[in-house]
């Protein structure tokens, strides 16, 4: 860990008690992989032993949020939304066509490492169901066939 | 207390208590998955859900608190569809392959689900697929079986001390796993197999070799530390099968320390013996009992070989019963010798009575613990546990040592140091007390001197009481009694120090190392003796050896007759626990091969030598004779015994606690653990 990473997470650390720093760890998993692209075992590793915390209990926070990668996810991460709302609102369906479209499954990376589709959790955005976030920031609501494909159009 | 009603029948309860807490009280059953008492809350498995009335849904009985005038129903319409369904969710992913199964049986899942589900299953889609985790050669995992109660991840982190396993992904997704092929190394890992509430978490060693109910259930003592932890030992066709925990919340609570749970794997060790054995040459031939027996005769027998005072030299292991010491003390004194040696450090006695002084119990109700120099990780990890806890409490644990261990429990104020600068820590301690220092200061000692009260308990550990260096920092110790009145206890570690020498006294606990004329070991192996090359000596020194031992080892070509004596496990007798606490226990197994008990084997001795008073004809009467020899009392202070102190090795002797006596050291599964590395 270089010191710009250690003073950034240092910076938060100063947010909680001296004793809970392990309250810390989202924002320090999230420093590293902007820091990194996504973050490896190693990085985890890392975090723990930073914040002094069993790597697995960073691990469960790691795989417990859908903003964080455990593997690199090319330029766009498309994370959609297939909880309950979503999935009423046939979320299916654009699952189905961005699978065929981008010939990848949950999970993978398009063969020139352009785009990842990810099945999120809710977002707490369920009027605008269906929905997806283009790596994890820009959410695009109220989906259709339509919209997909001017979306996958527009980023470049 | 509080008035609530359940079910329409009123009970008292105290504050804050759960309702799942009020209802096992007083015997009301309330299903639950995730819910353990000894653990953590963690509400998620949501079976113990239940109606209370002014409340729209139902709430879980195990995270709600009771309220005055609360009415609870736990056999309601509304509970009873709730249970249905949660059991319907549960199964949903559940590969209900209980056929093949070891928790069959005896599975809260199965249970539950006969009690409380829906006969039938509406779930007609795929299930999800758990890929098993290698967690170690103790602990087997499949883990589409698991439900997600998270019991396991939390014992771990609570009572064990480290997280080694987690739950990692989220929703469906959501699978138990330790880090990056990790394995699962705490000493007292083998509890998730209990706490496992379905057959997602099964013993290694135990895997499908037998069902729950074709199996006897015997109880025994265990025999690998000083807590003395109530076991139940599974017996099938005249083998232990399985080891689990008696719960005893005085003693073990409801856990035992995987040296307990797995040492009956050494019972049926290659390296048994199948009779006696005598040296002919440079090899041993088998001998029947009765010749065996004409041998020691011809070498025991006082009209055929007079001793002079202490010719003969005897070595014993700690785990000997009262009952064995009680028979071994008569025949050495018979053949006229005081070189017994119980304690397998070969430590000096130096003070009276060494015991915790005090229930382990108790233990917690301090405020403030001291922990001078002991390795309680490897020698009595449920101890330990119980530290862990008042350290999670907020209570102060303060360590003194002269290894840094790590413990896995916060600790507020640690010194670590030589052995011979206690004596100046604690004299340091005493006068920041006694007001001698003047000028402010801001140390350690200072933070463990401002603890000292009747709160806070001095526990010494075997290490330290027995070395020499203990003779003067007891008296300043003791000077540290007298000024604050902190109370006092000493960690014995084998499982009957205490009982031998509450019998023995003041005797003398050492060899000398010189020429005898015989020697005899009973249930002792090189690995066992700190100071081993004394032993060696003495047996090369020594005319006829005698080693009395279930197993064959490194040192067997030192002894002259060789007697094959039985493992803990088909062994009757009698330990004293580390709390003063006489503790019997019966055979779980018969004998194997030719092997005797102890107590039976010194019994035919004693007659063949003649010795008077010998004719017991079980074990329980030998027990009423024995534990009348026994000496209790109260510490208060350390006793000094006046003595000269000849032996002793300065050197320190890590304990492993998977090589901590014969039967551990066989125990193939315990081998395959990666060693306790818990030094620093
Ligand atoms: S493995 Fe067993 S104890 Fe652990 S979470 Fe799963 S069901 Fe619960
Ligand atoms: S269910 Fe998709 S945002 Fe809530
Ligand atoms: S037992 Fe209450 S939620 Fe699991």
């Amino acid at each position: 860990m270089n010191l710009k990473l250690k003073k950034l997470i240092d910076k938060e650390l100063k947010k909680y008690p001296s004793d809970k720093k392990q309250s810390a760890v989202i924002a320090a998993l999230a420093i590293m992989q902007n820091e990194r692209g996504w973050l490896s075992k190693e990085d985890i590793s890392e975090v723990a032993l930073y914040l002094d915390m069993p790597e697995i209990a960073v691990l469960e926070v790691a795989t417990f949020y859908n903003m964080f990668d455990l593997k690199s996810v090319g330029k766009y991460k498309l994370s959609i939304c297939t909880n309950i709302s979503c999935m009423l609102r046939d979320a299916d369906h654009i699952v189905n066509h961005l699978k065929e479209k981008l010939q990848i499954d949950f999970n993978e990376v398009t063969k020139d490492g352009k785009f990842c589709l990810k099945e999120s959790e809710c977002m707490g955005a369920c009027g605008g169901a269906p929905l997806l976030t283009v790596n994890n920031q820009k959410m695009h609501e109220n989906l259709n066939i339509d919209k997909v494909d001017q979306l996958l159009k527009e980023l470049k | 207390m509080v008035k609530i009603k359940i079910n329409g029948k009123t009970f008292k309860a105290p504050e804050k208590s759960t309702i799942i807490q009020v209802a096992d009280d007083n015997g009301i059953e309330i299903p639950r998955f995730c819910y353990h008492k000894k653990l953590s809350i963690a509400a998620n498995c949501r079976m113990c859900l239940v109606e209370v009335k002014n409340f729209p849904k139902p709430l879980p009985a195990c995270a709600t608190q009771v309220n005055e005038g609360m009415e609870i129903f736990t056999k309601s319409k509304q509970t009873k569809d709730c249970q249905q369904s949660v059991m319907e969710f549960l199964l949903i992913n559940h590969p209900l392959d209980c056929p093949i199964c070891d928790q069959g049986g005896e599975c809260d899942l199965q249970d539950t689900a006969m009690a409380y589900g829906s006969p039938k299953s509406r779930y007609q889609e795929e299930k999800r697929v758990v890929l098993n985790k290698n967690l170690g050669p103790l602990v087997s995992t499949d883990l589409n079986r698991c439900i997600q109660c998270s019991r396991c991840v939390r014992f771990l982190k609570e009572v064990g001390g480290m997280q080694e396993l987690g739950l990692i992904g989220r929703g469906e997704h959501a699978e138990i796993s330790a880090y990056v092929e990790k394995s699962v190394d705490s000493e007292i890992s083998g509890n998730i197999i209990d706490l496992c509430p379905v057959g997602a978490l099964t013993s290694k060693p135990f895997r499908y070799s037998a069902r729950t109910w074709e199996m006897v259930r015997k109880s025994t003592i265990s025999p690998h530390d000083s807590l003395g932890s109530h076991l139940e030992a599974h017996v099938k066709d005249g083998n232990v099968m399985r080891v689990l925990p008696i719960e005893n919340e005085d003693i073990n609570e409801c856990w035992i320390s995987d040296r307990d749970r797995f040492s009956y794997i050494g019972i049926n060790s290659e390296d048994r013996i199948k009779t006696p054995l005598l040296k002919t040459g440079s090899n041993f031939k088998p001998i029947s009992w009765d010749e065996a027996f004409h041998t020691l005769e011809r070498v025991f027998h006082p009209s055929l070989n007079k001793f002079k005072e202490d010719e003969v030299a005897i070595f014993s292991s700690n785990q000997m019963t009262l009952e064995e010491a009680y028979l071994l003390d008569k025949l050495a004194s018979y053949v006229g010798t005081k070189q017994v040696k119980f304690d397998v450090a070969n430590n000096p006695n130096l003070i009276a009575n060494p015991s915790l002084n005090g229930m382990i119990g108790d233990v917690e109700s301090f405020e403030n613990i001291i922990l001078l120099g002991s390795q309680l990780r490897n020698e009595n990890p449920l101890l330990l546990q119980r530290l862990r806890k008042m350290g999670n409490a907020g209570k102060t644990i303060n360590i003194i040592n002269t290894v840094d261990f790590d413990l896995q429990l916060t600790v507020a104020n640690k010194i670590i140091q030589p052995i011979k600068d206690f004596q100046k820590t604690f004299e340091h301690i005493h006068k920041i007390l006694s007001a001698k220092v003047t000028k402010k200061e801001n140390s350690t000692e200072k933070n463990i001197a401002n603890l000292l009260s009747d709160k806070t308990l001095l526990l010494v550990g075997e290490d330290i009481y027995t070395n020499p260096a203990f003779m003067n920092l007891a008296n300043v110790i003791n000077q540290l009694i007298d000024l604050t009145s902190i109370k006092i206890g000493c960690l014995p570690t084998g499982s009957n120090t205490v009982g031998l020498q509450q019998m023995f006294g003041n005797y003398v606990n050492h060899i000398d190392d010189k020429k005898y004329q015989a020697s005899i070991s009973l249930n002792l192996e090189l690995e066992d003796i700190k100071d081993k090359s004394l032993f060696e000596r003495v047996l090369k020194k020594s005319k006829f050896n005698v080693g009395v031992t279930p197993f064959l080892n490194k040192n067997s070509k030192q002894f002259d007759l060789i007697l094959p004596s039985v493992t803990h496990f088909e062994n009757e007798g009698t330990f004293v626990n580390l709390e003063s606490r006489v503790q019997s226990f019966s055979q779980t197994i018969s004998p194997k091969f030719e092997s005797k008990p102890i107590w039976k084997i010194l019994r035919v001795l004693g007659n063949f030598i003649d010795c008077p008073d010998f004719t017991f004809e079980s074990c329980s009467e030998i027990k009423e004779k024995a534990v009348q020899k026994l000496s209790k009392n109260k510490l208060k202070r350390f006793n000094l015994i006046n003595q000269q102190v000849k032996h002793h090795s300065k050197d320190f002797w890590l304990k492993d606690i998977h090589n901590s006596d014969a039967l551990v050291r066989r125990s193939t599964a315990l081998q395959n653990t990666k060693r306790l590395r818990s030094e620093k």
